[in-house]
């Protein structure tokens, strides 16, 4: 699986404008709707944003998710600690592509 | 014929307004006085229409479909997206009129800007807007930008695409006075690793690159030395629009300071002539 799949669901989420369905995070439709796996469903659903960004989120979009979803100095202390972690720091959507 | 009665450009940080109070205090009293003198200015300038260039962040396109540019030419927009940015969602009037008229004229010059009827705004457009005109009253033609995902529109690129939102202007049949806005993060660090680190010497050259007309320095570099200064700084793409609009004339900064809290190099510039602030 790409990560396009992923970020289609966040980009649904977030964008639910006009949908007469619009997406929720639940685990069995994100299942159902996007075939993502347990690992991303999990990521999703905990906005684990370490996690999401491993799974190849692209930045920009991974912002926009943990803005809406996560408290400000949790979001933080997650891309502090992948920083710790020595996570590489790709240019910006060359490595994240989809 | 339209006339180009303002051109500027600032940084947007979704913390501007959302959390305006995270920042030093000096630093925070700079930059609202900065946008201050830039309503003023607009006020004076006394605009129809307001072009704004800003990038794209996910609100309206999505890997399936992210084109370089994109002219808004709906009646009406609606923003902002995010729920969080302490600004009232609702609509913002638009100027199809004007709208479409820039994407024909760029299509009449081998340019080939997207176009949509329904452009959702979200902060990078809204906060700046919010600053300057906070009741919407003047009309916007919203111009998205793709300053995020690889591969997108040179420096080079954005820097003409600015010269051909001029002609169109100046060539527009209707008498409108037009304010062109450019509304990005200087050097940032989006989403990743290094966020909240500001690369204030890379801002501060590229705003003393405006300032001295020496913009083709800046429209050299690649991409991954623009990155130097954190993903989000290839949102210099609008500003570079802007100066593309004007030429030949050197910017004029108004205000500079890398705020940690908002994790952005926030800048603010004019091309009007004129003291800044507090001078």
């Amino acid at each position: 699986m790409t990560a396009y799949a992923l970020q289609k669901a966040i980009h649904d989420y977030l964008n639910p404008r006009g949908r007469p369905d619009p997406p929720t995070l639940d685990p069995d439709a994100l299942h159902a709707r996007y075939g993502l796996g347990e690992a991303e469903v999990r990521a999703l659903v905990e906005a684990d944003v370490a996690a999401l960004y491993r799974l190849g989120v692209h930045p920009v979009l991974l912002n926009s998710f943990a803005r809406a979803r996560v408290p400000r100095d949790r979001y933080r202390a997650a891309l502090a600690e992948l920083e710790a972690g020595s996570a590489p720091t790709p240019p910006s959507g060359e490595a994240r592509r989809g | 014929m339209a006339e180009l009665v303002a051109a500027v450009a600032a940084s947007h940080a979704p913390m501007l307004t959302a959390a305006p109070d995270t920042a030093e205090p000096g630093q925070r009293e700079r930059v609202y006085a900065a946008m201050a003198a830039l309503r003023r200015e607009l006020e004076a300038a006394r605009p129809d229409a307001l072009v704004i260039c800003s990038n794209e962040h996910f609100t309206n396109f999505f890997l399936d479909n992210f084109p370089p540019f994109c002219i808004g030419v709906g009646d009406r927009h609606v923003g902002p997206a995010e729920a969080w940015l302490r600004i009232p969602r609702g609509p913002v009037p638009g100027h199809p009129d004007l709208g479409r008229w820039l994407v024909e004229r760029a299509l009449a010059e081998d340019f080939d800007p997207a176009f949509s009827e329904d452009l959702c705004l979200d902060h990078g457009i809204m906060t700046v807007l919010h600053l300057l005109d906070p009741e919407r009253r003047i009309p916007v033609v919203p111009i998205v930008q793709n300053c995020a995902v690889a591969p997108m529109p040179s420096l080079s690129r954005c820097y003409r695409l600015g010269t051909v939102l001029r002609r169109a202007i100046e060539a527009w049949p209707g008498s409108a006075r037009v304010a062109l806005i450019g509304a990005g993060g200087l050097s940032h660090w989006v989403g990743m690793p290094g966020m909240g680190r500001i690369n204030a010497e890379f801002d501060r050259w590229f705003l003393d690159r405006l300032a001295a007309g020496r913009v083709e320095d800046v429209t050299a570099l690649t991409d991954a030395e623009v990155e130097r200064a954190g993903n989000g700084a290839h949102e210099i793409r609008s500003w570079l629009t802007v100066a593309g609009a004007v030429a030949q004339k050197r910017a004029r900064v108004l205000a500079y300071e890398p705020i940690t809290a908002w994790v952005t190099g926030m800048g603010v510039i004019t091309y009007a002539d004129g003291p800044a602030p507090g001078e």
